[in-house]
């Protein structure tokens, strides 16, 4: 261990901490290793969801430009953003990220469903037909399958996917109000949406209405 | 048993603000005589975790409130590659927001905050240690000083007890903000990270030196630091410049807690400096507020204050989507306004002698923030203290004068160590 002759602190290092001068043929250098060696590793920012958001968000300006300049009777627009969007989502937020697979369900049926009804409502003669009427239900009831699947069949971490469950089975009614509304023409696909729901949350009222109690309590404290 | 805790009012705060540049995350670490052994490091972790329940836990979402959950997924001792306070991340930490690390000599605990300060960190250190020791057969006692492995978790260790603190008798909601300080600021590190630097010194001596001026040694510091960073902030324009520390206090010393939990609050210690300030004049200062701030009578309003705000029937029943980007906003544009760093003092830690003589000394490393890129902390222990940098911007001035203005009054050696962050930034 030498002195820095600037900064008159002793150190092993081959350069002063401080002041960065060389300390050698001062500090031998030889010192205990107190850190690991980060040489090897990789430390620099995660830049990739920023970069693709910002990708998505050019393409869609770039497009929203187009289409105003050559065909501003139709918007194909919404048809780019609800993909770009839906890209976005699966990328950063499906593949990249390490996030709760729940959540993962949660944000592809959403997003998803947004997509939809984005492309049935600038297609067609009705607002809104396919979409509501069968493809969005389908897709919640998948949704709702996949996720209390998984409850059932990793019970022990049954916990750590309540919330989502939760989020999916409001989900479920989300088709029984757009019928309720008169949004939706076609009644059995929403029934069976809500039916699923409404069948699920029975059964756990039924088999664990301690847990589900306990769990809701947790989740809404204020 | 399946068990779950309410975040803590502190921990709330830190829960809704942290982010990849802000990890809110610290370390504590003791340096053994020996080399450590990890499989015997695992060994006394299995054993004591259980002891900890408010630290080895998860964190779920709620609506209103995120809360803790006891996690069941075992909590493994890990080789030390990453830098210090790097953010813990619950999806690649088996959902712990504690790491228990091992180097060399060196056994660190790196705990979010949200879970407790240092206090809390420390016990759960020091009784990891003990344990340690007991297994590597080195004839070592508690003489009290540690929580034992064996021992039921007390239910004033898991309290919170700043709801159990606060008195509705001023809650002084309104009171006067502190004045913006001088900000630090700096060339940031091209990689996140952070640059740490420590510096070790005899304790009893510039203890002693601090006694001599009529001060603490947390006063004298804070003064040298006051100093300092205003010479600094002078370089930039001569008009005089309000300068401030941010100094963590913990309550226990002034109400009688037990709590493992968050439980500490933060004094803002400032002086304005222009050219003619003199050392003596900054640390009059600092007296005065440090013993104005760090009374009972003041602490206690900062805890009815914070109680008070967060059990608002308004705060506690709007979402969490709603509620944590307007905790955001009033922690970074106005809390964070008002320091140029923070510097935190955890004294000397007490350990029972047949310990002692395992243990070379106590390191506090002290995470930064994007507003406050150089933070500092102190641990004594075995008379040896260690002052801790840890910096986000290349910049090390302030620290090259600190320990220049601290050897100018101090005759002392110091001895100064870093993990050169940075250094390598050109091959990563």
């Amino acid at each position: 261990m030498k002195q820095c002759e600037e900064c008159r602190i002793w150190t092993s290092h081959a350069a002063c901490p401080l002041c960065l001068g060389s300390m050698e043929g001062l500090s031998d250098g030889t010192g205990e290793e107190r850190y690991p060696s980060y040489a090897d590793r990789k430390f620099s920012r995660r830049r990739t969801p920023r970069i693709t958001m910002l990708a998505g968000i050019t393409a869609v300006l770039i497009c929203l430009l187009i289409n105003i300049v050559i065909m501003p009777q139709f918007l194909w627009i919404f048809h780019v953003a609800g993909a770009v969007m839906y890209m976005l989502v699966s990328f950063n937020h499906t593949i990249l990220s390490k996030s709760h697979l729940g959540s993962k369900i949660v944000m592809q049926v959403m997003s998803l469903t947004i997509l939809l009804l984005l492309i049935d409502s600038q297609s067609g003669a009705e607002f809104l037909s396919w979409s509501v009427n069968y493809v969005v239900p389908f897709l919640i009831i998948s949704g709702m399958v996949m996720i209390t699947s998984i409850v059932f069949f990793r019970r022990i971490k049954w916990s750590s996917y309540f919330s989502f469950m939760i989020m999916m089975l409001i989900l479920g009614f989300l088709p029984a109000a757009l019928y309720a509304a008169g949004v939706t023409t076609v009644i059995w696909p929403s029934a069976l949406a809500a039916a699923y729901a409404v069948s699920v949350i029975i059964i756990m009222m039924i088999f664990a209405q301690q847990a589900v109690l306990t769990q809701l309590g947790r989740r809404f404290h204020i | 048993m399946d068990s779950w805790y309410r975040i803590d009012n502190t921990g709330k705060v830190f829960h809704a603000v942290s982010n990849t540049d802000n990890s809110y995350v610290f370390r504590v670490s003791m340096v053994m005589r020996e080399e450590v052994d990890p499989e015997i490091l695992q060994e006394a972790l299995d054993v004591i975790s259980p002891r900890f329940p408010t630290l080895t836990v998860r964190v779920r979402k709620g609506l209103f409130w995120d809360y803790m959950e006891k996690n069941d997924e075992a909590l493994l001792v890990q080789k030390e590659r990453d830098y210090p306070c790097a953010p813990i991340k619950p999806a690649e930490s088996r959902g712990y927001l504690l790491r228990v690390l091992y180097f060399g000599r060196k056994i660190s605990v790196e705990v979010f905050h949200s879970l407790t300060d240092g206090t809390g960190a420390t016990e759960f250190l020091k009784t990891l240690v003990y344990q340690y020791l007991q297994y590597r057969k080195r004839n070592v006692m508690d003489d009290g000083l540690i929580l034992m492995p064996e021992d039921e978790p007390d239910s004033l260790e898991t309290e919170d007890s700043f709801s159990q603190y606060a008195d509705n008798v001023d809650r002084n909601v309104f009171r006067k903000e502190d004045k913006p300080s001088y900000q630090i600021t700096g060339t940031p590190l091209r990689t996140e990270g952070m640059n740490m630097i420590h510096g070790i010194m005899d304790a009893s001596v510039v203890n002693k030196y601090a006694k001599s001026l009529g001060t603490t040694l947390t006063g004298f510091l804070s003064a040298i630091m006051i100093q300092v960073i205003g010479r600094e902030a002078l370089l930039k324009s001569s008009r005089p410049k309000k300068v401030t520390i941010a100094v963590p206090v913990n309550l226990r010393r002034q109400f009688p807690s037990k709590t493992l939990r968050n439980f500490f609050s933060v004094a803002n210690i400032g002086a304005t400096i222009d050219k003619t300030t003199s050392f003596e004049d900054i640390l009059k200062v600092v007296n005065e507020e440090l013993a104005k701030r760090t009374g009972r009578t003041s602490l206690q309003k900062g805890i009815n204050q914070h109680v008070y705000l967060q059990n608002s029937f308004m705060t506690r029943t709007i979402p969490v989507f709603l509620k944590y980007p307007a905790m955001r906003y009033g922690f970074n544009y106005i809390g964070e306004r008002t320091k140029a760093l923070t510097m935190t003092n955890m004294g000397n830690v007490s350990l029972p002698p047949s310990m002692s003589r395992h243990i070379e000394r106590v390191e506090l490393a002290f995470y930064t923030t994007v507003k406050s890129p150089v933070g500092c902390g102190i641990a004594t222990a075995n008379n040896t203290m260690t002052v801790t940098f840890s910096l986000s911007i290349s910049e090390t001035d302030i620290i090259k004068n600190f320990f220049n203005e601290l050897m100018k009054h101090v005759d002392i050696d110091i001895e100064v160590y870093s993990n050169e962050w940075g250094k390598h930034d050109e091959t990563m």
